[in-house]
């Protein structure tokens, strides 16, 4: 879209990484993979189960000062290897009462020179319809992600 | 953080998941305006206008002043800030998870977390 239309719903991160496509996709659906990586410096993941399927979920449990906390989870849309991946994205939420918020990634992958552009959007809540099929809550994860701030 | 915020930001979105709403608040980010003002561009009746207006300004995503007997519409940039915020957070989140991807791929031979020992002789 070419529009100047405000899209303040979705946010957009790439990277070039030097490493085959094939490689860099399992990394996302490999849970001995997920662990070393997923959260960067400031968030670990103990525990990843991952059931790569459409229709399948993930759980990241997480460790440090979140051990014992729900941590990520959320179920796959779509999974083309090694092209793109579509997964709903929920935190964890440190009330049980809270309704989860489900947000949905797109990963898409592409073999450029030197190596594999990997490509995420992150939609917050896309269509009214989506919304209206769920109660959403916010929850202390994003006490933890402000941390990053 | 404030106990509200959660909700509010989930106004928030849930407001700005309407196109004609996004528009409504991108002109209202050049300049305030009256009601009839917004309404031309959209080719909308006023009615229509005034219920998108009704969910914005529920949502505090705007403020209307009347003066005489004209309502003018201006924007509240606080929850956009709120959902711009979380934008920013998850942001953080998938660099530092890209660059630990990257470094853990492209460095496979890389110990991480075990440690070298001298050598053995």
């Amino acid at each position: 879209m070419n529009t100047t239309t405000l899209q303040p719903l979705s946010l957009k991160v790439s990277r070039l990484i030097k490493a085959p496509r094939e490689r860099v996709f399992a990394a996302w659906i490999t849970p001995s993979d997920v662990v070393r990586w997923l959260g960067g410096e400031e968030c670990h993941i103990e525990k990843a189960t991952i059931d790569p399927r459409v229709g399948g979920e993930y759980h990241f449990k997480m460790k440090g000062s979140d051990a014992g906390k729900p941590g990520m989870s959320g179920i796959f849309r779509e999974i083309k290897s090694p092209e793109r991946l579509v997964f709903t994205w929920m935190t964890g939420s440190c009330d049980e009462e809270m309704a989860r918020v489900e947000t949905l990634v797109t990963v898409e992958f592409t073999t450029q020179a030197g190596g594999t552009l990997v490509q995420l959007t992150h939609e917050g809540f896309p269509t009214e319809e989506v919304r209206e099929k769920h109660n959403y809550g916010w929850t202390c994860s994003f006490d933890k992600l402000e941390k990053l701030a | 953080m404030v106990n509200n915020y959660p909700l509010s930001l989930d106004a928030t979105f849930s407001a700005l998941a309407d196109p004609t709403r996004r528009r409504i608040l991108e002109s209202l980010s050049r300049q305030q305006m009256r009601v009839t003002d917004l309404a031309e561009p959209f080719a909308m009746s006023l009615p229509a206008v005034s219920k998108h207006l009704r969910v914005l300004e529920e949502a505090g995503l705007l403020k209307r002043r009347r003066m005489g007997r004209e309502h003018h519409i201006e924007l509240e940039s606080a929850p956009m800030k709120d959902a711009q915020r979380w934008i920013e957070q998850y942001r953080k989140f998938w660099e530092g998870s890209l660059d630990a991807l990257a470094e853990y791929l492209e460095n496979p031979n890389k110990p991480i977390t075990k440690k070298r020992k001298g050598k053995k002789t």
